[in-house]
């Protein structure tokens, strides 16, 4: 995801001379990209628009009257500061409708202006722009830790202490030989690399509606929720095991399937969400036995899912806590 | 109210003055349209008592005064100042920043 950025600043103005007044004294806004423009007519004006965040229209008596492009503006960046400069008087009456009723114009400045008041204005206004840029950045990344299906639930009044119960596909990943990594690179080295690896898994994870409950170490547990949720986790694994990542750092994945106990652990001061249950203990022993760049799964996990990779049954039968009968498993080489 | 500039042509030398700073004939040009406002403001003022018409007449009578004066003063700035009188249009020597950008 896109850090907030420099904002993109537009100013309209059909005069060279007060065009390049204005781009001088605006060059102080700081993290901003100034683009100066003629006029707004002829110009592929979604393009322009795309990244603006700041539209500053000096309307000069003459111009082509800017209320279809002033209502555009809006229509299409409805978080945009849109400032207009305009002469008292008839241009200022034709402008003011625009900004007291229809709210296409932020701010209506009347000529001669003093500048510094603009700039502090527009600084002002920006700075504020940018903290919001900000706080919706974060809300997103946020979000990116929330799950997406009926889990939503248990997020909206997380309670520590209660719990549901959920069909679930549960999927652990752990790097193989982690220790001799440690061992050959440096901490700092060996903990960027574990990030990275990390960060690819989970951002492959959320692509097939996954949802990443935590790390564990040197790997993650994440659930799939809903009809095609076996489907999904394999096909997540079969994406994790074929990543840049996994070829240069060999992860084992583990996958079972079936009823999970969720719910939200801790105190009200801190609290994670978490799952528990037969087969979360199901898959974190098929991670532990699974080789580097090999997916085992259960054989249920197999059928439900459909999956058009090629899979062999697993010579060596499984015996689980938690289950009476030892657990036929598949193993898929990618 | 008789006038030397049309407001078209006060907003046409405004336009030319963005900023406060180097402004003169702009500021001049928006104190006339303020008066304008004033005159057209009063001029529909109800008159209920004998007060009310003597003071509507004695600002439309002031306003007019001080747009005649102001009139005369904006036409001697730009005439001083050398603007093209024809398309009132500020002369290159008095812009106070490059065109080239």
């Amino acid at each position: 995801m896109d850090t907030p950025s420099n904002l993109d600043v537009l100013i309209f103005d059909s005069s060279a001379y007060t065009r390049s007044l204005l781009l001088e004294r605006l060059a102080c806004l700081a993290d901003c990209s100034i683009h100066a423009y003629e006029a707004w007519v002829d110009k592929p004006l979604d393009q322009l628009l795309a990244n603006a965040s700041v539209v500053i229209l000096n309307h000069h008596v003459n111009d082509t009257p800017p209320f279809d492009f002033l209502q555009h503006i809006k229509r299409a960046l409805p978080d945009s500061l849109v400032v207009v400069i305009s002469s008292p008087g008839a241009p200022h009456r034709a402008l003011e409708a625009l900004h007291t009723q229809q709210s296409c114009i932020d701010r209506l400045f009347d000529k001669p202006i003093d500048l510094e008041q603009l700039s502090a204005f527009l600084s002002e206004r920006i700075a504020a722009q940018r903290q919001q840029k900000k706080l919706n950045y974060e809300h997103l990344n946020l979000l990116r830790f929330l799950p997406t299906g009926a889990l939503r639930r248990i997020f909206a009044q997380p309670t520590p202490g209660s719990a549901e119960l959920f069909d679930m596909t549960v999927m652990f990943t752990d790097i193989r030989d982690s220790t001799q990594l440690i061992v050959r690179e440096s901490a700092r080295a060996y903990f960027a690399n574990l990030n990275r690896v990390l960060a690819s898994q989970a951002e492959l994870i959320r692509r097939y509606d996954g949802m990443v409950v935590k790390t564990t170490g040197d790997g993650l547990l994440a659930v799939f929720e809903g009809a095609a949720r076996c489907h999904l986790a394999l096909k997540c694994a079969s994406a994790i095991q074929q990543s840049v990542e996994a070829k240069s750092t060999p992860v084992g994945i583990g996958i079972s399937d079936g009823l999970v106990l969720t719910g939200i652990l801790g105190t009200a001061e801190h609290f994670h969400f978490d799952v528990i249950g037969a087969h979360v203990h199901l898959a974190a022993r098929l991670c532990s036995k699974a080789a580097g760049g090999e997916i085992l799964a259960t054989q249920d996990v197999a059928s439900k899912a459909r999956f058009i990779f090629e899979s062999h049954p697993l010579q060596d039968a499984l015996t689980v806590r938690g289950f009476n009968e030892t657990v036929p498993c598949i193993h898929i080489t990618i | 109210m008789k006038s030397q500039f049309s407001d078209q042509q006060l907003s046409h030398i405004i336009d030319q003055s963005l900023i406060y700073q180097c402004a003169c004939p702009a500021q001049v040009a928006k104190h006339l349209i303020g008066l304008r406002d004033l005159y057209e403001y009063q001029q529909n003022c109800i008159n209920q008592t004998a007060t009310d018409k003597a003071v509507h007449q004695r600002i439309a009578a002031d306003t007019l005064r001080a747009h005649v004066a102001l009139e005369e003063c904006l036409y001697e700035v730009l005439f001083l100042e050398e603007w093209d009188m024809a398309t009132l249009t500020m002369p290159a020597s008095l812009q106070k920043t490059p065109r080239n950008f």
